[in-house]
């Protein structure tokens, strides 16, 4: 121990202080790229929000088709019985507002259902 | 409250359950030798320690790549471009395996030219030689995993060395391939050689190796008399 113990901070203590400052060095330095690594990184949003579910006439009246639409599921049903044009068709986004299953049309009631919801009907 | 602080009621806790006083006295009096030969003593730690980063690097490197012949040569240049830092995962993950290699190479001589081999420690040898293969199985099927024409045509030419073996060469390289040729098949296994069958293997004879070390402390060259001694955690 020196003689100047009243200088108000000891070496053990200065070394101390100095082994947790290098320690936290070495956690942050070696934790920051981990912690960014395991986030996987924002998809850019696709530039042009267009798509083709369909070729003409590929769904007749009461069918529909999911189809990927921004990433997310989308459905295509066909209502009307006419002729191949915007009237006949719904587009919706398939993802169910409960707990985000992907939906689906029944053909018999006409209504959209949860497929989850679908098999337990069907038991 | 009782004046104890919190780790001292842990360490309580636990102490009057398990020896943990018992196992930190053993370590407390674990001395290694400390003579002109030390530095040879140190390469089976190092192997150690960069398996463990190859481990972790290896653990974090799973989260984003896709060990199928159309995913995954994108995701390792997903893992490169997008995410973050992932340069510098995959780049610890490659260094660090050569670095293994060598590491382990520089322990196998040592104690080769030193003799440690020799009586008691016979299996201590035969357990790191096969840890030694082992880690080069690792290296062979890490090499395939980024889906490349390199790694493709490096897989074909291993997996052809591997047929020239007498009698069971076909048998080996058919094992080896998934089929008769380098496919998606031959990806889907060394990928899960790699990150399952390999490990569970290291682990087990891992644990025997650190245990016969243990239990018979370090081998002192032929004609080489017991010198200093110093304590293997810690400063004195």
């Amino acid at each position: 121990m020196s003689k100047k113990e009243n200088d108000g901070i000891s070496r053990r203590k200065f070394l101390d202080g100095l082994l947790v400052v290098t320690g936290a060095d070495v956690v942050g330095l070696a934790g920051y790229p981990v912690l960014k690594f395991v986030i996987p990184p924002e998809q850019a949003e696709p530039d042009n929000l267009s798509t083709t579910a369909i070729e003409t006439g590929e769904l007749s009246q009461g069918e529909f088709k999911i189809f990927e639409f921004n990433r997310k599921p989308a459905i295509l049903i066909r209502t009307g019985a006419g002729k191949d044009d915007a009237e006949s068709y719904k587009a919706l986004t398939a993802v169910c507002t409960h707990l985000q299953c992907t939906v689906q049309y029944e053909q018999d009631t006409g209504q959209i259902w949860g497929v989850p919801a679908i098999m337990l009907a069907s038991i | 409250m009782s004046d104890k602080s919190t780790g001292k009621r842990m360490f309580d806790w636990f102490g009057s359950r398990y020896p943990i006083k018992e196992m930190m006295e053993y370590a407390d009096h674990k001395t290694v030798p400390h003579d002109r030969h030390f530095l040879w003593y140190f390469f089976g730690g190092m192997g150690l320690f960069f398996f463990i980063v190859q481990v972790m690097t290896g653990l974090f490197l799973l989260l984003y790549y896709r060990p199928t012949a159309e995913a995954a040569f994108e995701s390792v240049h997903f893992i490169e471009s997008k995410a973050y830092f992932g340069w510098l995962i995959r780049n610890v993950h490659a260094w660090s395996a050569n670095l293994m290699i060598l590491s382990l190479f520089v322990h196998l001589f040592s104690n080769w030219f030193l003799k440690a081999y020799r009586k008691p420690r016979e299996l201590t040898w035969v357990t790191g030689v096969l840890l030694l293969f082992i880690s080069m199985g690792f290296g062979f099927s890490g090499y395939l995993l980024p889906w490349n024409k390199l790694s493709f045509f490096a897989t074909k030419v291993g997996t052809e060395m591997a047929a020239s073996v007498p009698f069971i060469g076909e048998f080996i390289l058919v094992f080896l391939r998934g089929g008769e040729d380098v496919t998606g098949a031959t990806l889907t296994r060394f990928f899960g050689f790699h990150v399952a069958v390999l490990p569970m293997i290291t682990a087990v004879l891992l644990v025997v190796h650190v245990y016969f070390v243990q239990a018979q402390g370090m081998s002192m060259p032929i004609g080489a008399k017991k010198g200093r001694e110093i304590k293997f955690f810690g400063m004195s």
